[in-house]
């Protein structure tokens, strides 16, 4: 089966290109594109795609991240990957806390790009350098505040990946390193980006997810 | 066009039942201010007459008020609410046996789905609604599924299972004489006959629409089909006649005032002009078009502002009314003057002592920003040449091919965008300031603008697969981009303040020999001291060590064939180490120190922080570069010397 991806961006050629990219290739559909935020709220819930690539910095409207918080909300289940034209890590880790699940820079290459949807698609999520020092600042001020309950705090696996991610290191080596399958590594990372997001699930909304469906 | 159409069959009919079941005067009014368009204050409404129609056990103005909620929702972009609300109408419908409303609601969700082109949820819908309508016999019902379920066939180029449905539709109507109705049905009937290509048709049922909307004094629905035949005229090749027909739609448009109309016809309008070889008069009014399309969107988003505004406004104001109502506040507001006052005398006095500080803060910030300064105009001379490249390599392309639009239109695309950035790059004088400060703006143009380009030419190659001559330079101009992107990540990442620390060197070294090894399909074995001292850089240092370990890792690549990359770095004896070795084919050095330019800078860059830059190859065995710099070196701006 075909990985159904939306794309919302504002520019016109970028989201021409990323459209007809996954369409022209097999195992990926683009089943919408959209200019801004606004126009996505209404008609995504009703698409359900597997993967929104989302513009970080979207000209007109609500921004990418309000859009993707916004979104995550409705529909749990719906990966979100930022597009971003820079590594600007501020913006990159407020989307992660507002459920985007990875983030892919514009100019990657386009194999990149699909192995991106792909990774997301199963459940990975990839995490730079930068980002994870900020995931551990994170942490390591909520927990000064003591504002995590047992559930939010990282357990010391995780914390020991973060270490390593935030020192450059790769999952390749990172698995090495603790005797670990690169899976388990990225399903670790998966579950600190969980920890990040802040909740605000409704439960008035999923009646309509079931009905989109 | 089409959904304004679509939407008003939903509309209206349920203004008419409104009126046939003479409902609460405040959802009359409520539907009133809905079809100004004054979608939230017809919500207000609507929710304070729901309490009041529950309370009087009224379900069936229950349905009538869950359904224009509805129609309010989805006008606003809300379609979950929207969803909801109809939802609600169908159950009470169906909880009180009231079908003609949950008929209606039906129709509407249908509506919803085929407005977002779900067109088999959209049908499904349309067709349950009509199964309800036949057991009431509601006549307008059957014949409005029949016509949107039309609507969703013709956008799925079904034209034989459209015409059906269209045809049907018209029979009803024609039976109920319900003229408003016909006149879109024979329209609609146009628009298939045009696309089947059958122009003598199509123009013949646009016709008999206009004449009925003529006498009917829908203005509307006159221009639109005026624009319609024109249209047809144009695939006919009589341009003339098509721009007579669009100029008279024009004129209509600015009667009515309608934004759509107008920005229709002159996209008409300058295609045909274009068409007839009139290209000056075709690029003006494309102007026009492009202008009025903007400007409704602008209007738009301001309408949307402006009545944000206003419940801001109003809600202060009353905030206000009531708090500065109390003198109990006006006298917390004299003490918060006073205590202003205060702190402000404070502040100033504070100020003259700190002002011999700042003198001397001042000179480091001044050395700061010339350091930031030599950095910008560095990248800015970078991505000039780079751009002037792409620009030179795009039009170079576009020479060689012929007859290919499509690809075509992406080199145009990479040759203007490739353009635009350089004047950026070039005209504006704050632009080095900009990227000095690390402002956002005109690094995201620029950006913006290099994505623009490197996926024009990912879709340019795809295209010209095949065409050897072409692909290389496609190639060229992808590779090209993607370095500019490259540098001005480094950019950033140099002028980030955040970064000036050692650990953030080490860490970036790896990551960018990781990554880059990576790409390349070679494992690097990368043995870099985990735990570094906690050390502040100067921002020289960390750049000039960070740019030639790249560009060493890229040289060796490049040149040396290698399959093997060793990558060492420590802290030992207050200095910091980098060894950088392959196994590749190696050079002579005597032969590269006389003509190697690359080298020699390198090799300054380190020297003039107060490092070490040594070099050694062997032919057939490999190369090995080591960087060494003490450690107060790297972190003390004195010991340097500026190149």
């Amino acid at each position: 089966m075909n990985i159904k991806v939306a794309v919302i961006e504002d520019q016109y050629e970028t989201r021409n290109m990323l459209a007809i990219l996954v369409n022209g290739t097999s195992g990926y559909e683009c089943i919408a594109t959209f200019e801004d935020g606004e126009e996505a709220l209404v008609k995504l819930p009703l698409l359900l795609p597997d993967v929104v690539l989302v513009d970080i910095h979207l000209q007109t409207g609500i921004s990418g991240i309000e859009t993707v918080r916004q979104l995550k909300t409705l529909l749990p289940s719906m990966h979100f990957i930022m597009c971003t034209s820079l590594e600007d890590s501020d913006n990159i880790f407020m989307s992660l806390q507002a459920g985007a699940s990875g983030y892919i820079t514009k100019s990657s290459q386009p194999t990149k790009i699909l192995e991106a949807i792909t990774d997301v698609y199963n459940g990975g999520s990839p995490m730079s350098s930068q980002i994870a020092r900020k995931v551990i600042n994170f942490f390591h001020q909520s927990e000064k505040e003591k504002k995590n309950t047992e559930l939010e705090k990282l357990s010391t696996r995780e914390q020991e990946i973060l270490q390593y991610l935030s020192k450059g290191y790769r999952y390749k080596e990172i698995a090495g390193l603790l005797f670990i399958n690169i899976e388990t590594v990225r399903k670790h990372i998966h579950n600190i980006y969980d920890k990040l997001k802040v909740n605000s699930r409704t439960d008035a909304l999923n009646k309509v997810y079931a009905l989109g469906k | 066009m089409r959904y304004l159409m679509l939407l008003l069959l939903a509309i209206s009919s349920l203004c008419s039942s409104a009126r046939e079941l003479n409902a609460d005067s405040l959802t009359k009014e409520a539907i009133k201010l809905f079809n100004n368009g004054d979608y939230n204050k017809s919500i207000d409404l609507l929710n304070t007459s729901l309490p009041l129609a529950t309370t009087n056990k009224d379900k069936k103005l229950q349905i009538i008020i869950y359904n224009n909620l509805g129609n309010n929702y989805c006008n606003i972009g809300k379609t979950i609410e929207a969803l909801n609300s109809y939802q609600q109408a169908i159950s009470i419908a169906e909880e009180t046996g009231n079908k003609r409303g949950a008929c209606s609601a039906i129709k509407n969700i249908g509506a919803l789905y085929s407005d977002i082109k779900e067109f088999d949820k959209a049908l499904a819908k349309f067709n349950e609604a009509e199964a309800i309508g036949i057991t009431i016999n509601d006549t307008a019902t059957i014949a409005d599924c029949a016509n949107n379920r039309g609507i969703i066939y013709e956008q799925q180029k079904k034209y034989p299972e459209a015409l059906a449905e269209y045809k049907k539709a018209l029979t009803l109507y024609e039976a109920t004489k319900a003229e408003e109705r016909m006149a879109i049905l024979f329209n609609n009937l146009g628009i298939v006959y045009k696309y089947l290509k059958d122009y003598d048709q199509s123009i013949s049922y646009y016709q008999k629409s206009l004449a009925i909307s003529e006498k009917l004094g829908n203005k509307f629905m006159v221009a639109a089909n005026l624009s319609n035949i024109g249209n047809v005229y144009e695939m006919l090749g009589d341009y003339k006649k098509a721009i007579e027909l669009n100029e008279k739609g024009l004129k209509t448009g600015f009667e009515i005032n309608s934004s759509e109309l107008i920005i229709e016809t002159y996209g008409n309008l300058a295609e045909e002009y274009s068409k007839m070889g009139n290209y000056q008069k075709g690029y003006e009014l494309y102007k026009k078009y492009t202008t009025a399309k903007d400007s409704l969107m602008n209007m738009e988003k301001s309408k949307q502002m402006a009545e944000i505004q206003t419940k801001y406004d109003t809600e202060k104001k009353e905030k206000q009314i009531a708090e500065m109502g109390k003198t109990y506040y006006k006298m917390l507001a004299v003490i918060g003057i006073l205590t202003l006052t205060m702190i402000i005398a404070f502040l100033l006095f504070s100020r003259l002592q700190t002002k011999q500080k700042q003198k001397r803060e001042k000179a480091i910030a001044e050395a700061e920003y010339n350091e930031r300064l030599r950095i910008a105009k560095d990248v800015h001379d970078d991505l000039g040449s780079g751009l002037s490249k792409i620009s030179l390599m795009a039009d170079l392309a576009q020479r060689k091919i012929s007859g290919n639009e499509q690809l075509s239109f992406d080199l145009a695309s990479i040759s203007e965008t490739s353009h635009r950035l350089a004047n950026i790059n070039q005209n504006k004088s704050e632009s080095t300031d900009n990227i000095i400060t690390n402002e956002p703006p005109i690094l995201d143009d620029i950006n913006a603008g290099l994505s623009v380009i490197s996926k024009s030419a990912d879709s340019a190659a795809m295209k010209a697969q095949g065409n050897i001559l072409l692909g290389y330079e496609i190639k060229q101009i992808s590779a090209m981009s993607r370095e500019l992107v490259d540098n001005m990540r480094d950019l950033i990442w140099v002028l980030n303040p955040e970064n000036t620390t050692l650990d953030q060197l080490v860490t970036r070294l790896r990551e960018y020999c990781g990554e880059y090894l990576d790409g390349m399909q070679i494992e690097p074995n990368l043995d870099f001291q985990l735990i570094v001292p906690e050390l502040k850089i100067t921002r020289e240092g960390q750049r000039n060590v960070f740019l030639t370990v790249k560009e060493t890792v890229n040289n060796s690549i490049k040149h040396s064939g290698t399959t093997e990359m060793d990558i060492k770095l420590s802290v030992a004896d207050n200095e910091l180490n980098i060894s950088i070795a392959d196994k590749g084919k190696g050079f002579d050095l005597q032969l590269i120190n006389k003509n190697g330019n690359g080298l020699r800078n390198m090799k300054q860059r380190i020297e003039s922080i107060g490092g070490r830059f040594t070099l050694n190859s062997v032919i057939g065995q490999g190369t090995e570069t080591t960087i060494t710099i003490s450690l107060n070196k790297l972190a003390n701006p004195k010991n340097t010397t500026k190149v």
